[in-house]
């Protein structure tokens, strides 16, 4: 049984859950949580596959428990390898190992023409393991580094790794910064559950109220290119970062929101990325633990190693410290975008994915003081709003370009609809060809109208606190506020009866 | 003071929140089904007789009709595709508000296998139902996965967002189908050469529609109701729908059967319909239904066949039903406009 966030049953549950949460004593609320928890990671899994955040939450116990007995031992080493090899491990089979049966397969057929050299088997991977693996992991490398303190307590490992918002789809979670949060004694306090039910139906209007419409003209397009050629693959592409947006933050939104009601603030993951003026900026915005777990975990103990380390030095001997630096850093980088290139799925679209923005980073990377250079040479206005804006536009059009690799079947397709994409058809933006798109004109213009107020919110979320300003607002314009956000999603939302609903499509890792 | 307040305030809030979502419930339910199974409240305790069943009762009995000539306070809860299933929870909730003393059931659906057609068709049935019979039905009859459309009614039909017209937005009581008290008017004609040919021969009908054929039996009796199963005219050859009536015939004779094993009245057009001297040029709006000319012969001998069998009133020596001669009107002036119209006069 699927458990969906946008389906009132859903709401129903976390209803009960929340009243349930505060009549227990505060002292054992987290408790509650640990158990609704649980209940939560059954019902999103098949049969037996709890068992293996069990199993994985059992490691990260045994592990940091084994790092912080054996300090000054070499032992602490032996707990790191067994609770990081054990955690990715099971990571690595239950999401990649069809991924690698798959190449080895294809590597055979073309060595020995053996169709199916290797039967793969189908392992159901628990709900939200992509990101609680890294949390896992994270939090006993942080143990090992000294910079964290382990529980001690298998249950609050336990809810550590199964909290159930954030099995979701993230954030990925460091155990320093929210075990406070986890295990502290909330109290009740309605302006905070209001608040939290604010961001949850904020969420949900993102994500069934955009998203959903955003989702059936990419896949208007995308589904028959032949007849949608030209500009029209540019509309999807534009129409899918935009949905990828909504969604993902949406889901965002209600997993925060949720968790905000239990007094539980977990950390954001987005921070308005389309006003970046950078592609780094931009993943510095975008699934921001994720790109911060990668920083921490892997780029920064990579770079300490002997190898590049050594590397470094060469370069700096043979060029300069700056040259030195920026080598060992972009094979650094390499690896980093591999992996989070990797993360997304067992699929090459992925690593390519990750390559084309490692390819752009270590371009930016290169030439960011060159072009500083030149923009003060010629007195490019580089202070102004429009400048910035060029800035955005650039970063938002590569991004754009980069995730089709994400939504389109494999790199063959998305590089055959690019070359679709240079078609010369611009009529179709006054024709009415875009009311064709799988959305009556009515849907679109709404969809339309909830892209302005999104862009309205994103702006005003740049100068202060939105919730902040709605709840400083008199009685009756608060109340409407209120009014629309509970509503919009009931009426213009796609859902309900002869809707499949759709999963938030972050909610697959 | 201020805690008070502020529980006063969330008090209202929530209040406001359950009014806008009555409003737009209201709003956006789909206008065309409206009035559709359900009795006008001020009518309620006073309708004595209930037609039940599916489009076929729906379009040939007149209640206002039955009243003119009969004296008999009488109500048209029929609707498309209205299975046993949901005709017994119907019933069920009648008896319960009502004063009810003969329910009307006909049985052209018994074909049916399932408990109802689709979920559209059930909520011409559910829309206007009262709880706690609504909960009942949907709680019996439909998976789980489709009941939350029954409940929450926006949860179908926020859709039509896109569709509002000024109708919508009105305060809209008086529809067509309540003017002829839940009949359906209509002067379409589409002629049929034969009813076709009929067969005495009986077969057990499917196992769903049986049960709630029996349950409405029971429930009837329980209540000291009374119960008499109709089958309407209707083409008995050809395949409609995917059902052929050949087979339904069959059906049919098997509710003969059981009407005779409980003592009911089975007023089976099958075996009666010459009777109606029905123009099969011009009395039908096709295979299934009536048009206003058959539906007023089908409307009077029903009315015939009620009054000499069953022990009713005649509520035009009381006076408390006066209302029903100005309704009586009402529906006559409708009819004859509709026919005007229909027939392009």
């Amino acid at each position: 049984m699927d458990i969906s966030l946008v389906e009132l049953q859903f709401y129903f549950a976390f209803i009960l859950s929340l009243f349930l949460y505060y009549m227990f004593p505060k002292t054992i609320r987290w408790y509650f949580l640990v158990a609704v928890s649980l209940i939560f990671l059954i019902f999103s899994s098949e049969k037996y596959v709890p068992i293996y955040t069990l199993l994985s939450a059992d490691i990260t116990f045994l592990s940091t428990i084994g790092i912080a007995k054996h300090r000054k031992s070499y032992k602490k080493k032996v707990w790191l390898y067994i609770g990081v090899i054990g955690n990715a491990t099971m990571l690595l089979v239950l999401k990649y190992l069809d991924f690698f049966l798959e190449n080895t397969n294809a590597i055979a057929r073309i060595l020995s023409g053996i169709p199916n050299l290797i039967e793969i088997p189908y392992w159901a991977a628990p709900i939200g393991i992509s990101y609680y693996t890294l949390s896992a992991i994270g939090y006993i490398v942080d143990c090992y580094w000294g910079t964290c303190e382990p529980s001690g307590n298998f249950l609050k490992d336990l809810l550590y790794i199964c909290y159930w918002p954030v099995l979701t789809s993230g954030p990925i979670l460091k155990f320093a910064d929210i075990s406070d949060q986890l295990f502290k004694e909330h109290r009740f306090d309605i302006d905070r559950i209001c608040f939290g039910i604010q961001r949850m139906l904020w969420g949900i209007i993102k994500k069934i109220v955009i998203s959903t419409r955003l989702g059936v003209i990419v896949d208007t397009i995308y589904g028959d290119t032949l007849t949608y050629d030209g500009f029209y693959i540019w509309v999807a592409a534009v129409a899918f970062i935009f949905q990828l947006y909504t969604d993902f933050s949406g889901c965002m939104d209600i997993i925060l929101g949720a968790s905000e009601c239990y007094g539980i603030i977990l950390p954001e993951n987005f921070r308005m990325p389309f006003f970046s003026k950078s592609v780094q900026e931009f993943w510095q915005r975008w699934h921001i633990t994720l790109g911060s777990w990668y920083k921490e975990y892997i780029l920064y103990p990579l770079l300490n190693t002997k190898w590049l380390m050594g590397i470094e030095r060469k370069y700096k001997k043979k060029y300069n410290r700056k040259v030195g630096r920026l080598i060992s850093s972009c094979i650094g980088m390499l690896f980093v975008w591999l992996l989070f290139g990797l993360w997304h799925g067992g699929k090459w679209k992925f690593v390519a994915m990750g390559l084309y923005f490692y390819v752009i980073l270590v371009f930016e990377t290169i030439t960011n003081d060159w072009f500083a250079a030149l923009w003060d040479k010629i007195g490019a206005p580089t202070k102004t709003w429009g400048w910035k804006l060029l800035q955005s536009l650039k970063v938002f059009v590569l991004v754009t370009i980069g995730n089709m690799f994400f939504r389109l079947q494999n790199i063959k397709v998305t590089i055959t609809t690019w070359k679709l994409g240079f078609k010369w058809n611009p009529w179709i933006f006054f024709d009415d060809s875009l009311y064709n798109l799988g959305l009556s004109r009515k849907n679109f213009n709404l969809l339309l109208i909830g892209l302005g107020i999104l862009l309205i919110v994103s702006l005003y979320k740049r100068k202060g606190n939105v919730r902040g300003m709605i709840a400083s607002q008199p009685l009756p314009v608060r109340w409407t506020i209120y009014l629309v956000l509970l509503f919009v999603p009931i009426v213009f939302g796609i859902y309900g009866s002869g809707y499949d609903a759709q999963a938030f499509i972050y909610g697959g890792f | 003071m201020n805690i008070k307040m502020s529980k006063i305030r969330k008090c209202v809030f929530c209040v406001v929140v359950v009014f806008v979502f009555w409003v737009f419930t209201t709003l956006l339910r789909d206008k065309s089904i409206e009035n559709l199974c359900m009795i006008p409240k001020s009518y309620e305790k006073k309708c004595d007789v209930i037609f039940v069943g599916s489009s076929t009762i729906m379009n040939d009995i007149y209640p206002l009709e039955l009243y003119h000539d009969f004296g008999i306070a009488a109500y048209n809860l029929g609707c498309g595709s209205q299975s046993m299933a949901s005709s017994y929870f119907l019933i069920k909730q009648m008896i319960r508000k009502g004063n009810i003393k003969l329910v009307v059931l006909d049985t052209f659906f018994v074909f049916l296998e399932d408990s109802y057609l689709s979920n559209e068709h059930l909520h011409y049935v559910t829309d206007k139902m009262s709880y706690p019979e609504k909960i009942e039905c949907v709680s019996e009859i439909v998976p789980l996965k489709d009941r939350l459309q029954f409940i929450n009614e926006l949860d179908i039909y926020h859709e039509r967002w896109q569709s509002l017209e000024e109708n919508d937005f009105e305060h809209h009581t008086e529809n067509a189908r309540k003017i002829a008290y839940g009949a359906k008017v209509h002067y379409y004609s589409a002629p049929i050469e034969t009813m076709g040919i009929i067969t005495e021969e009986a077969q057990k009908m499917p196992q769903t529609s049986e049960k709630y054929l029996k349950k409405i039996i029971s429930l009837c009796k329980e209540n000291n109701v009374e119960l008499l199963l109709t089958l309407m005219p209707v083409k008995y050859t050809g395949v409609f729908n995917g059902h052929d009536r050949e087979i339904s015939q069959k059906y049919w004779n098997y509710v003969g059967l059981l009407s005779e094993e409980y003592g009911l009245d089975f007023l089976n057009f099958m075996y009666h319909y010459q009777e109606l001297g029905l123009d099969l040029i011009n009395d039908s709006d096709g295979e299934s239904h009536l048009n206003a000319y058959g539906a007023l012969k089908c409307t009077h001998f029903v009315g015939e066949y009620i009054k000499k069998r069953y022990d009713l009133p005649d509520v035009r020596e009381d006076n408390s039903y006066l209302f029903m001669e100005n309704d009586y009107n009402e529906y006559v002036k409708f009819r004859e406009n509709l026919r005007n119209i229909e027939e392009g006069r």
